[in-house]
């Protein structure tokens, strides 16, 4: 049975925590949630429910998409919170994956815990502070410090988005979501997301994989808060963060848009011609050494392992092989789509049982 | 399917409610009409939480209109009162849902069994609700379900061949907007052999009707598939209690999920490894 965010929610909602979360006694936040469920923010694989304790709150976040369960981007996961703490980063907050924590219709989904910001919404802060050119050029400053700072850690983020840029309660940039979160030391031959489209380059695919993800999304919020640092009407009161500036054809047909073309006659060109070239290169890569031609000499990896831990890994023995459990399938149904969450299932069995048989 | 506030989709319900669908199902212990409510509201929910509740608000990026076809009427399938332009907001309809006792889905749609399924009529209507919604919001995708358990007889069996051709071009008008996706769910109750997403039209008059009123499926569901065969229709014939459950399952998932969240989904190598 797959399972939905309903009923995670749901799950939530009934307390069914399967083991101790290690935050102490914690009651969940209700108070922008719907129909008497908990209160959520959704992500592209995972939702995040808001736990408080007697002094602190923290964002739980639990993957909705079989994707995002998978041994390893669990693993990966647990590196990454590793690597940050190993690294003191303060541009994103530290976090701890739980394993087996939460029963949802019998099935144990982790949750990552990490510490819940305190703050506002990128793309609301930006709207409410329009008018406020000063924010606006700190902020263009805050994002080319975060490019360099992510790009010399060796990190890249995979997912630059105003709904995962967060402002705290000083003023600061903070990002959030770690599902595509990725060091040079990680090894990966294909990104999760291919983060929002309003946002980032056109071409990007499954196969760009970081560092320098984070520069083309990095680089169009810098020019959109250029313009809109000169033509404050240009944003609506409440932009949906969907689509916050441009939509994903403004970035796919630049030439025809209408948009692009109010932002030419109001930023000066070297704020815009970078991105133009970008757009209209032959891939995200082109795009990338476009906006930003040291790309290969900020990235180089860094090596996280001491010597003693490279020859302790190198004396451990190489593990068997492992073999695949098949899975098994209605004929007529096997080769609809993705994955188990698209399959169809149409044969005597309980409602909403979803699972196939031969 | 690409939704915004500033490109809201439409999703679109034509539910037979005719007397028929007051049957149990094979295992005897709920009513057709009982699982095609619950599936309904489900989705309904699942736009809620997935598509249009965003940081604390509610995102005006669907608009939602439904309709059970049963007697001789097709009729305003929720409680808020029929808008003049006949589907509502997202600030309507998402908080318009009537939490239940003992169930975590509130109840947007609910009716009972009745009458005969005018549901050709139903067809008609919702194309011209279409038509309307595309020229409000032109490229704007419009996703629309039509779930019935009719047979010939019911559905077709007093229309003229000259009703049927006028049909088939409206809806060939509306099909050729690429954004346009016609899920359609024909439920039976006696355990026949399903037919799910099929690539060719059946060939019975009944069930090539369906396909042909079907369009096909939006190429992200198959992305990456390694059946290559991408060409199947959004059509599931004599489909059971579990099979109208995961089909529309997989419909709101078409709503909300962003092409690029699709695309990136990586593949089940177990699933298509033989």
């Amino acid at each position: 049975m797959t399972i939905s965010a309903a009923d995670i929610l749901e799950a939530v909602d009934q307390g069914s925590w399967n083991t101790d979360l290690g935050i102490g006694s914690f009651s969940i936040d209700y108070s922008t949630g719907r129909f008497e469920l908990p209160s959520f923010r959704m992500g592209a694989s995972w939702m995040v429910v808001i736990a408080e304790t007697n002094t602190c709150k923290y964002a739980l976040r639990i993957p909705k998409l079989e994707s995002a369960k998978n041994p390893f981007a669990l693993e990966k996961l647990e590196r990454m919170s590793e690597i940050l703490e190993e690294k003191s980063i303060n541009w994103f907050p530290d976090f701890r994956l739980v394993r087996d924590a939460l029963q949802v219709n019998g099935e144990l989904l982790p949750v990552l815990i990490m510490p819940f910001i305190e703050g506002y919404n990128f793309s609301q802060y930006i709207a409410d502070n329009r008018y406020e050119t000063e924010i606006l050029y700190d902020l263009i400053h805050q994002l080319e410090m975060l490019e360099n700072d992510i790009l010399r850690d060796g990190f890249d983020h995979g997912d630059i988005s105003v709904r995962n840029i967060l402002i705290d309660g000083t003023g600061n940039i903070m990002l959030i979501d770690p599902d595509a979160l990725h060091h040079t030391t990680c090894s990966l031959s294909r990104s999760p997301e291919l983060g929002c489209s309003s946002i980032n380059h056109p071409l990007r695919t499954p196969r760009d994989i970081g560092p320098g993800l984070c520069i083309f999304p990095i680089r169009i919020i810098t020019m959109i808060l250029h313009t809109i640092a000169k033509e404050p009407s240009l944003l609506q009161d409440n932009p949906d963060p969907q689509a916050f500036f441009f939509t994903e054809s403004d970035l796919r047909n630049p030439s025809s848009s209408v948009r692009m073309k109010r932002v030419k006659r109001t930023i000066k060109k070297k704020y815009f011609r970078p991105i133009i070239c970008a757009l209209n290169s032959p891939s995200l890569m082109k795009a990338t050494e476009i906006l930003r031609p040291d790309i290969h000499k900020v990235s180089k990896p860094v090596v996280l392992f001491t010597v003693d831990e490279m020859l302790q890994l190198d004396t451990q023995p190489p593990s068997p092989p492992q073999v695949k459990q098949k899975i098994r399938h209605h004929p007529k149904m096997r080769t609809l789509s993705l994955s188990d969450e698209f399959r169809i299932s149409n044969s005597n069995k309980k409602e909403g049982d979803g699972e196939d048989v031969e | 399917m690409k939704i915004t506030t500033s490109n809201p989709g439409l999703v679109l319900f034509l539910i037979d409610g005719s007397h028929s669908t007051g049957v149990t199902w094979g295992d005897g212990k709920q009513l057709l009409s009982e699982s095609i409510m619950k599936q309904t509201n489900q989705f309904i929910l699942d736009l809620v939480i997935n598509a249009v509740f965003d940081d604390g608000e509610i995102r005006d990026r669907i608009k939602l209109s439904a309709f059970v076809a049963q007697g001789e009427n097709i009729n305003w399938a929720f409680e808020i009162e029929q808008p003049p332009e006949k589907w509502l907001s997202a600030e309507e309809w998402a908080n318009s849902g009537r939490k239940v006792e003992n169930s975590n889905v509130p109840i947007w749609v609910e009716y009972t069994p009745q009458g005969k399924t005018p549901l050709f009529d139903g067809w008609m209507q919702s194309f011209q609700i279409i038509s309307d919604f595309n020229k409000q919001f032109p490229g704007s995708p419009v996703f629309m379900v039509t779930l019935t358990d009719g047979d010939f007889k019911e559905l077709l069996g007093s229309k003229t061949d000259q009703e049927k051709e006028d049909m088939k071009a409206q809806l060939d008008v509306i099909k050729a907007d690429e954004s346009f996706v016609h899920l359609v769910v024909h439920i039976s109750p006696d355990n026949l052999e399903p037919l799910a997403f099929p690539t060719s039209a059946p060939n019975d008059e009944f069930g090539c009707f369906l396909f042909d009123a079907a369009t096909w499926m939006p190429a992200i569901a198959f992305e990456n598939s390694h059946d290559g065969q991408q060409n199947r229709r959004a059509y599931i014939l004599n489909a059971d209690a579990g099979g109208l459950s995961k089909a529309l399952e997989l419909g709101s998932k078409l709503v909300y999920l962003d092409n690029k969240q699709l695309e990136s989904t990586p593949l089940n190598h177990e699933e298509v490894e033989e």
